[in-house]
């Protein structure tokens, strides 16, 4: 069924009103910092002529709804000011490591759906839960993020020297930017050495970071699964002859499916969150290494151009689920 | 499936039920007694005696049984200390956000309309944000400190137990028994805390349970990148962060505070998850 110019209207209003609220939200935030943010932000030492300046500068001097305004203003031409540590524009900083932040995520969304479905759907035809599968979903869904970068560090770098530990490639590994994302690159340059290097380096804080959406992927699947075996039309299909193979992948798989992409839109939000702190255990040059930077120096322009910047993503890929899953299910209505 | 197996299916159940109550027994006398137990100081400095391994290991000591990090401060200690720590912010945050969730959910559950829309649009827009960069922005704002994690626990979580209890309180609101003390006249406050409130209580258990292992690793991880106790309070987050650092040289110091960590958030959430299919009839499946 196509989606009506209605419906997706009305979705971006939505997604609209979201971005706005949480613009708002994070301009709040940083408006009860208690004391003054510019004196804390450049520390002792400075005139008093310059920090009135830099409050102009902020329009601190003015009301609040003034400077929220600004702040919108701001948001929507993508300015969202100079950093003081870097001296730089905020969006260009960002921009710099989005790249690294998006591969990571991405890759590790593409492990945790392919081992995902499959433990799943095994899981699912199997029907009693294996005490392996069951421990690991558990621990997948308990232990944060964090945690699992750590056990990975330790063993799989510091004792097995399998993976390096830090870092997008090795030293002296040259990858041609065209891209950004180094696997792609190396792959369109033809670089097998910067490909493998940097597929090394990524494999680690890719898998600490699907572990939790995995567990999720498969418990999720496993369930709506065992549903869908047990409809009509499948039993139809087993009764027309088709294989078993087909029967699980083609014609229950999809439908199997569906909860899992409602629920991947909040699961998503965790995985981005996780993905900071990930990257700064490995060393990985995204926007989450950017952000405790930002965060020890005080650079509270810098913070609130990537809490805005992380929500953006949360927002717009939840708001593309949503299209995606009204465009495969027949069943949701338009209103 | 026999009568047999799903005795031992219950069984094994019960079983993870009771190692998981185990493990968080004695984390809470831990936390609780670590004040009081005649420990050495988590805080203080042997520069002789820096990053010694266990007592069992060759070059342990018994005075430092669980070894020493890379300041000679002793780890038993300050794993206890650092239990202290956790546990007061799993209560405390914990408190606040189930607060902050029971009043919204059951006002906004039980009166619905207008607030109800309003209030779950916040909901909505708050839970755009991904959780941990929210707090560790809040954390940048407020400053780092032990009842600044506390608040940004409950400033980030505050969002699922209001959402949760409200989809609770809305379907309950619709039986007969509500229905039955209104007609009789009962006030809004009676019939929210007196009649819906206990029926919503098995959720805010499992919830809650989940919460504080929440909670937890959230101090963890602050304490971790430096942004949640004060340098002086010894937390499991900032013995990981030491213990990384210093791993070649001695590896154990790594090792209690992370399988302490992982210990107690895996208990809280295979208790809450026994609590859940033992108390929800929805999932009164036997699998």
């Amino acid at each position: 069924m196509a989606i009506t110019s209605y419906y997706l209207f009305k979705r971006i209003l939505q997604m609209a009103a979201a971005l706005l609220g949480t613009s708002l939200v994070a301009f709040l935030i940083f408006r009860i910092i208690p004391g003054d943010p510019v004196s804390l932000m450049v520390g002792p030492g400075v005139t008093e002529e310059y920090i009135a300046q830099l409050k102009a500068y902020f329009k601190l001097d003015q009301p609040l709804i003034i400077q929220y305004l600004y702040w919108v203003a701001d948001l929507l031409s993508l300015n969202l000011g100079t950093s003081f540590r870097y001296g730089s524009s905020v969006s260009s900083l960002i921009f710099e490591r989005l790249p690294a932040t998006v591969e990571l995520v991405l890759f590790t969304l593409m492990i945790a759906v392919f081992f995902g479905v499959i433990t799943g759907v095994v899981a699912a035809v199997r029907q009693r839960v294996n005490t392996v599968i069951q421990a690991l979903t558990i621990s997948g869904l308990a232990i944060p993020h964090f945690l699992w970068a750590i056990i990975f560090v330790i063993f799989f770098a510091a004792i097995l020297k399998m993976f390096p530990a830090s870092g997008r490639v090795d030293i002296g590994v040259n990858i041609q930017t065209v891209t950004g994302f180094y696997l792609i690159d190396a792959l369109i340059t033809g670089n097998i050495d910067g490909f493998f290097n940097a597929l090394q380096h990524i494999t680690l804080p890719a898998i600490s970071l699907a572990i939790g959406m995995t567990a999720f992927i498969q418990r999720t699947l496993r369930s709506s699964m065992l549903e869908v075996l047990r409809e009509d039309y499948i039993l139809t299909d087993r009764m027309k002859g088709h294989s078993e193979l087909y029967i699980i992948f083609v014609r229950s798989l999809k439908n199997a499916l569906m909860p899992v992409i409602t629920l991947t839109g909040v699961q998503f939000t965790f995985l981005l969150g996780g993905s900071a702190i990930v990257e700064r255990i490995f060393g990985w040059p995204g926007m989450g290494n950017l952000l405790f930077t930002a965060v020890q120096y005080r650079d509270y322009t810098l913070v609130q151009g990537i809490l805005m910047f992380y929500t953006f993503i949360t927002i717009t890929v939840n708001f593309l689920v949503d299209i995606l899953y009204t465009y495969i299910n027949p069943k949701v209505e338009f209103k | 499936m026999t009568t047999a197996t799903i005795q031992a299916r219950l069984l094994l159940k019960s079983k993870k039920a009771v190692i998981s109550t185990a493990v968080l027994v004695f984390f809470f006398a831990a936390g609780l007694s670590a004040p009081f137990l005649p420990l050495p100081d988590p805080n203080k400095q042997n520069l002789n005696a820096i990053g010694l391994p266990p007592f069992w290991v060759d070059g342990g000591e018994l005075a430092h049984p669980l070894g020493t990090d890379s300041l000679g401060r002793d780890v038993l200690s300050r794993l206890l200390h650092g239990a202290s720590v956790a546990l007061y912010v799993a209560v405390a945050a914990t408190a606040l956000t189930a607060t902050i969730g029971i009043v919204l959910g059951i006002t906004a559950g039980y009166f619905r309309g207008k607030v109800d829309d309003l209030l779950m649009r916040v909901v909505d827009i708050w839970m755009s944000f991904p959780p941990i960069i929210l707090a560790i922005v809040l954390i940048s704002v407020l400053g780092v400190d032990l009842n600044n994690v506390v608040l940004a626990v409950a400033l980030v979580d505050w969002t699922r137990f209001t959402r949760v209890l409200r989809s609770e309180v809305l379907s309950i609101r619709e039986k007969d028994f509500v229905t039955a003390a209104q007609t009789i006249g009962f006030s809004p406050n009676y019939i929210m805390w007196k009649e819906i409130f206990p029926n919503i209580l098995p959720t805010f258990i499992i919830i809650t349970t989940l919460e504080m292992g929440i909670a937890i690793s959230v101090e963890v991880l602050l304490s971790f990148v430096g942004l949640g106790v004060r340098p002086t309070t010894s937390s499991w987050g900032t013995m990981l962060a030491d213990g990384l650092n210093y791993f070649r040289t001695n590896p154990y110091g790594v090792l209690f505070p992370l399988s302490a960590t992982i210990a107690v958030i895996l208990s809280l959430n295979i208790l809450g998850e026994v609590l859940r299919e033992k108390i929800d009839p929805r999932l009164m499946v036997i699998r």
